[in-house]
């Protein structure tokens, strides 16, 4: 199973600061994966060079086997591109927005469509432009999957959803990658919604991608260790490098560890000998939290 | 191409509302800009005229906001576009967008003007290039649109940016026309060829750059470099368009051969008309000034005229050499070059308003400081001159009919209406024409090109619209599509000589001229004699009504130092010319002529060299100083001052300035009299062709007339028919000089302009006296002057002319019978009127003539042709007298004649209106006379002193009232004829002439103590009149004005009573007057510092009539 999308040293700079640097990116085939970072981290400008909506200062991408740079008409016949930013063509209604989609896609599955169009309950003659944010967002959807693409690449679907709108959302994309074998990309900030979707995890900080590996893999290797010290016991200065995020509250002590299972034993003894390990497991949410701090730490 | 035109069905679906609009708009721009309208219906024309400004307009808006949304509904710039993650290639977008605006925002509009074209039956060679014309323009405005949308995010940057590019072209254009409008008044314009290529060129330029940027940004999104591009491009084709010197389109080589430039030559005609100064728009160091002169073009082909465009002039003076190159503006419009037109309709004669024309040039720009160097110097002119020459040629006469048509090229007239009115009419003239840029005539204008006429071929006459066809700016710059105008064209023959009338206008023609560009010449010339004089009009403007009365005060202020050097004179000089420049009047009284004079004669050089022909002071002033000992300094300055023939002949110098005197004759228009004195005391046959000529070309032609009419072997009769058909349709000046002349060598149409002149209230009473007695010589009718009119207009169609007698005879005197007052002349009549008239010599009396008295006798029971030679003989000696009295000799003489030989003293009377002839018949008059005086009373108005001393008032009623209701120049004694009748009925016409007429004073006396007369309003108005006119009637006015309590009457007899010209009874009358009506006598002195201290509390008490002080005083 190859990459449907591969990056090398991929960097983007807007007046000499950079937005996305050096990225090294794979995102599987057939892979839901979730590219996760706090917000101005780099994930929207990351997208749009791999759209070829911005052109990278340096390195290479490559989307479904082509380049970046020359991603056109063919490439986008088997993309769907949805993003919370994507202007629409307002003045247009839902069925308007088929019939001007619709020639441009040779595998274009108008039962499908139909289909979506039942699904996500979209009203017919009603523009665009008075839509709800989360009606245009299915809308968009909609003409993003009409033609069953091999790779959706999703640009923070989430904001401006209802939950109920959200779950559906969520579901159908689900649903969708397990029948038809596509590869999503996901971009958010949501993390407990792609926690559901997610087998894949990606996290960029300042335009650097920071990790990229499996959901389970990741939630495996991250775990919370909290402790009690006795009175007297201190805290060495100098902590394992695996440690993320340590903090002592009064006699309570606690970290993340982040290679769980790989001499993490070991590290605890060497620093606490008499006291006992309890690891906890994360939610993804938790350990991008924790990274996220981790890496906050570390900058400043 | 699927997805091309899916784009495009998708856009035609969202602008489709635009559409419904933009079709309608295209639709009446077109229409709006060929549409004929009734020619009659002024709100349709303006309705439509106004409808396809708007649908300009509008349609540039719906292009701008079309645009856009085309353009921005696949936006270029950002990175949220819908498409641009879409299977969409860039190029089948721009394909369909291009595609969209092509056939609906350039196609469509050209595909209308074609048809429009078409319609209009404009030749395909012009419908072509119209096509191209509109392609470009249409593709340029649409493609700036796109680029901009391209470039732009949303409609609101869009419209931000098309703003600042059409504001930054609005500012930079109104800059540019300030400047070619500098540039026009510095004559620099740029030609039209090289306009039309400028635009051309940026206009390709332009759309080159504007589709690079469409193209760019749809290929890679550079937004950046497309603004670059933007800017660049404006930058550039401002530069093609405004700056560059880039000519595609080359001015044509014209008809001129070197056989008919050859020959042409070319003169300074005339010098310093005036000097100016320069205009320029930077500022200078110095100023400039130009001399304005014009150049006169000999040996022109037929019907053919030159306007200079260049002029590259300098003038040598000793070692010092002035002068800078100057440009005429070549391609502004122009008036009709009237001799040119002239000829051009010859045999017909074109008849000009009365406006004179004058069109002068600068012959020379040198810098102020040269100007004061060389003013007045002579020396030697030389210039290089560069002119078009143009022909005027007829191309069609069309009759006067709604329909007729003449068409040449695209150009087509076609007469839409015609509109008869009272001496004249009006046609509307549709014009259509096309002027494609590649299509342009690129000829340089000299006014516009057709030029409409109204001709009658048999009378020969020619009418002129009322306003000429040389409005507005000739250079075309208007767009490419249809034009259609209607030209409104009035001809009026009233205030004109010959009548438009139905039949007149049954065999008229419209004339259609072409003004046709022949070529370009250059020609040199040198003129060893040349200098500049005039003063600058730089100096203060003329103000209306002053005189140097009003510049008493600042001339006091002029100062001479005890030993002036020549530079104090010369400035001397100057500020009194200075001060002068301001007034309307000049009298020999002035001070100026006697400041001037007591320069003294040692500075005549100077005064010659300020002075020039419109400088009358320092004119009189020379001829004052001028002596026998300079007549080298006059005989040198002669050429560039006529004026100073006076002194030629005084001094008898005519040989001397023999060859000056002829190259005037041969150069100027306009000479003084003494000038052709001079010419023609030579007699000298050689002579006489410049002298008929100068009759025929130059002005004053009866002053040259009488000074050369009785040269020995000399024949006026073909050099006085072409005065007169030069001068009949000149300025009335001129045609009121020459109508008596013309009238004496038998031109029928001065019989015409003779009889319309005098009813012509414009007309001096000296011309129509002067008309009158010409009419009764050579017509042989008198009568009242609307009756000769009458009497001409009836018998035109018979009068001929009898070279013999010199007199018109009409075949049908049949007419005649129901004009009222029409007398026919008897021979005899006619002869005594012939009798030459003797100007009379001022302050000459009968002694001054005693001696000849001796020679004349009366035969006893002499004949009537006796007793007439002997009247003359009586008249003629003292024809020369100014000073008369009844006591003279004279009346004793006539006396001799007998009341038998009354008829021929009256006839004697009405010739000369001579004192003697009146006193005379006054004293021979007898009741038995009655019918006699009242059939001549009109033609001799003294005689209604005996109407009233014989109490024929009643009799004479009708001819009383009917020349006081007429004139406003009549005897006391007439005012008091009437008065006489004591009829209430005529009081109206009483005080309407006290208030107008000659003689306020006697008529004031006459009418006042009428019964019921009320002079409340009357007296007010009449003394408002003669306050206004100095000298005689106002004197005779003040006196009543004290009596009626008029406010500023006392001030006036306190100025009267420091003037100096003041007779000794006068100044007793007005101490008596002053007295009588505010108590107060006492030196004049005494009375003015009394009316001084008293003059603002005064009030006139009308029952005591006095003048009061309230107060106390």
């Amino acid at each position: 199973m190859g990459n449907v999308i591969q990056t090398n040293g991929l960097t983007k700079k807007f007046r000499g600061k950079a937005a996305v640097d050096n990225l090294q990116l794979e995102v599987p085939e057939g892979s839901i994966y979730a590219f996760l970072g706090p917000n101005g981290a780099g994930k929207t400008t990351t997208i749009k060079l791999l759209m070829n909506i911005l052109f990278p200062t340096s390195g290479k991408a490559e989307v479904l086997g082509v380049p970046s740079n020359k991603i056109g008409p063919e490439q986008f016949q088997q993309i769907g591109y949805v993003s919370e930013n994507q202007k629409l063509p307002e003045w247009m209604t839902v069925p308007q927005l088929i019939s001007y989609c619709k020639p441009m896609y040779p595998t274009w599955d108008d039962g499908f469509c139909k289909r979506l169009l039942t699904q996500f309950d979209l009203p017919k003659d009603v523009k665009l432009k008075n839509m709800s944010r989360g009606m245009k967002v299915k809308a968009s959807l909609l003409s993003s999957l009409a033609y069953r693409p091999k790779l959706l690449v999703l640009d923070e679907p989430f904001s401006g959803l209802d939950p109920l709108v959200r779950d559906e959302f969520i579901r159908g994309i689900l649903e969708l990658t397990e029948t038809e074998g596509w590869t999503v990309f996901i971009s958010s900030h949501d993390i407990e919604e792609v926690e559901r979707l997610a087998d894949w995890v990606g996290f960029i900080d300042k335009g650097t991608l920071q990790l990229s590996e499996k959901r389970e893999a990741l939630q495996e290797r991250f775990r919370q260790i909290e402790v009690t010290l006795p009175d007297g016991t201190e805290v060495p200065k100098q902590l394992p490098k695996e440690w993320l995020v340590p903090e002592r509250a009064g006699h309570a002590f606690r970290y993340v560890e982040s290679q769980f299972g790989s001499g993490s034993t070991e590290r605890f003894s060497s620093v606490f000998p008499s006291l006992t390990l309890d690891p906890e497991a994360l939610s993804l949410r938790e350990i991008y939290l924790a990274l996220a701090r981790h890496f906050k730490g570390a900058a400043q | 191409m699927s997805l091309v035109k899916h784009i495009f069905k998708k856009d035609l679906r969202r602008l489709r509302v635009f559409l419904y609009f933009w079709l309608p708009v295209t639709l009446l721009s077109a229409i709006a800009s060929s549409i004929q309208p009734p020619a009659d219906d002024f709100a349709l024309q303006a309705t439509l005229q106004v409808g396809a400004m708007l649908a300009s307009i509008l349609q540039f808006i719906m292009m701008a906001l079309m645009v856009p949304l085309l353009m921005q509904s696949e936006p270029l710039v950002g990175t949220t576009a819908f498409w641009l993650t879409r299977p969409l290639d860039k190029g089948d977008v721009m394909k369909a967008k291009l595609l969209f605006a092509g056939i609906v925002l350039v196609l469509t509009p050209v595909l209308i003007q074609l048809i429009m074209l078409i319609a209009n039956q404009i030749p395909l060679a012009y419908v072509a290039p119209a096509i191209l014309d509109h392609v470009i323009s249409y593709t340029g405005t649409l493609l700036l649109l796109m680029a901009i949308a391209s470039i732009t995010r949303n409609f609101g940057f869009f419209a931000l940016t098309v703003g600042a590019y059409l504001a930054a072209g609005l500012i930079i254009g109104v800059l540019l026309m300030i400047r070619g409008q500098f540039a026009l008044f510095e004559g620099g314009g740029p030609s039209v060829a090289l306009t039309d290529s400028r635009t051309l060129l940026s206009s390709i330029v332009a759309i080159a750059m504007l589709s690079s940027i469409v193209f760019i940004q749809y290929r890679h999104r550079k937004t950046r470099w497309a603004y670059s591009l933007l800017t660049l491009e404006f930058l550039i084709t401002l530069w093609i368009g405004a700056f560059s010197q880039i000519t595609l389109f080359k001015t044509p080589a014209g008809s001129l051969t070197a056989a008919t430039m050859d020959p042409i030559e070319i003169r300074v005609n005339d010098v310093s008309s005036s000097v100016s100064d320069s205009f320029s728009m930077r500022r200078q160091k110095e100023k400039s000034k130009e001399v304005r002169g014009e150049f006169l073009f000999e040996n022109l082909p037929p019907f053919a005229f030159a306007r200079i465009s260049e002029i590259n002039s300098t003038l040598r003076v000793g070692d010092h050499e002035v002068g800078e190159p100057t440009r005429e503006n070549a391609f502004s419009s122009r008036g009709l070059a009237r001799q040119a037109l002239s000829e051009a309709l010859a045999p017909l004669e074109p008849i000009y308003s009365d406006n004179m024309y004058y069109n002068s040039t600068t012959i020379l720009k040198l810098k102020e400081s040269d100007y004061q160097a060389t003013r007045g110097e002579q020396g030697i002119y030389t210039a290089d001159v560069t002119a078009n020459l143009f022909r005027y040629e007829k191309r069609a006469a069309l009759p006067i009919q709604v329909g007729e048509r003449f068409k040449e090229g695209a150009f087509q007239a076609t007469i839409a209406s015609v509109l008869r009115a009272t001496e004249g009419c009006s046609i509307v003239v549709s014009t259509k024409t096309v002027s494609a840029m590649f299509k342009r005539d690129r000829s340089p204008k000299a006014g516009e090109r057709w030029i409409y006429l109204l001709a009658n071929e048999r009378t020969g006459e020619v009418y002129l619209p009322d306003r000429d066809n040389n409005r507005g700016i000739s250079m075309n710059t208007s767009g490419a599509g249809l034009q259609s105008q209607n030209k409104i064209l009035r001809f009026s023959s009233i205030d004109k000589l010959g009548e438009i009338n139905a039949a007149w206008l049954d065999e008229a023609t419209l004339l259609i001229l072409e003004t046709q560009w022949m070529g370009e010449i250059q020609k040199n010339l040198i003129d060893d004699q040349f200098s500049i004089s005039g003063s600058s009009s730089s100096f203060s403007a003329m103000i209306p009504n002053t005189s140097a009365k009003d510049n008493i005060e600042r001339l006091a202020a002029i100062e001479l130092p005890e030993q002036p050097s020549r530079a104090d004179v010369k400035a001397y000089i100057q500020k009194i010319q200075t001060i002068s420049a301001t007034q309307s009047n000049r009298g020999s009284k002035d001070p100026q002529i006697g400041m001037l004079t007591d320069l003294g004669p040692e500075y005549l050089d100077l005064l010659i060299g300020a002075c020039d022909e419109h400088d009358y002071y320092l004119k009189q002033a020379i001829q004052k100083l001028a002596t026998e000992e300079h007549k080298e300094l006059i005989l040198t300055n002669l050429r560039n001052l006529p004026s100073l023939s006076k002194s030629v002949i005084k001094f008898d110098w005519q040989e001397d300035a023999r060859e000056t005197l002829l190259n005037g004759l041969k150069r100027e228009t306009s000479l003084p009299s003494e000038w052709l004195l001079a010419v023609a005391s030579f007699q000298a046959p050689e002579t006489y062709p410049l002298l008929t000529n100068f009759l025929i070309r130059g002005g004053n032609r009866d002053d040259t007339y009488e000074a050369i009419k009785n040269l020995p072997g000399i024949s006026l009769n073909e050099a006085v028919s072409k005065a007169w058909k030069h001068a009949k349709y000149d300025n009335e000046w001129e045609r009121r000089a020459i109508i008596p002349i013309a009238l004496q060598f038998g031109h029928i149409d001065a019989l015409d302009a003779a009889t319309l002149e005098l009813t012509d209230a414009g007309a001096s009473s000296y011309s129509k006296t002067r008309f009158r007695k010409s009419i009764n010589i050579h017509a042989g009718v008198s009568g009242s002057d609307i009756d000769l009119r009458t009497w001409f207009l009836a018998n035109k169609p018979w009068l001929r002319f009898d070279h013999e007698t010199k007199r018109f005879i009409s075949s049908n005197t049949n007419v005649n019978a129901k004009i009222p007052t029409i007398k026919i002349l008897s021979a005899e009549d006619i002869e005594f009127l012939s009798q030459p008239v003797v100007l009379p010599i001022p302050g000459t009396e009968y002694k001054d003539t005693l001696d000849d008295f001796s020679n004349i006798t009366l035969p006893n029971n002499p004949s009537r042709d006796e007793v007439k030679v002997y009247l003359h003989k009586v008249h003629d000696i003292s024809a020369a007298q100014s000073i008369y009295s009844p006591r003279d000799p004279q009346v004793d003489m006539m006396l001799k004649v007998g009341p038998e030989h009354l008829d021929l003293l009256i006839q004697q009377a009405k010739k000369h209106s001579s004192r003697y002839e009146v006193t005379v018949i006054r004293k021979l008059l007898n009741p038995e006379h009655k019918e006699l005086l009242l059939s001549n009373l009109r033609d001799v108005p003294d005689l209604a002193q005996s109407v009233v001393k014989f109490g024929w008032e009643k009799d004479a009623q009708h001819i009383l009232l009917y020349e006081l209701k007429h004139e406003t120049s009549l005897p006391p004694s007439w005012i008091k004829a009437v008065a006489s009748l004591q009829d209430p009925e005529t009081y109206p016409l009483l005080t309407n002439y006290f208030i107008n007429g000659k003689n306020q004073g006697k008529t004031y006396r006459a009418i006042k103590n009428l019964p019921g007369i009320d002079q409340s309003e009357s007296f007010p108005r009449a003394w408002e009149k003669a306050k206004r006119n100095p000298g005689y009637e106002r004197r005779q006015m003040m006196a009543p004005a004290v009596e009626f309590g008029m406010d500023d009457s006392l001030g006036f007899i306190i100025q009267a009573l420091f003037e100096s010209s003041l007779s000794a009874s006068s100044e007793k009358i007005y101490h008596a007057v002053f007295e009588k009506h505010t108590g107060i006598s006492g030196s004049a002195e005494e009375l003015q510092q009394w009316y001084q201290a008293n003059k603002d509390q005064l009030r006139f008490d009308p029952e005591t009539k006095l003048f009061v002080a309230e107060g106390g005083g």
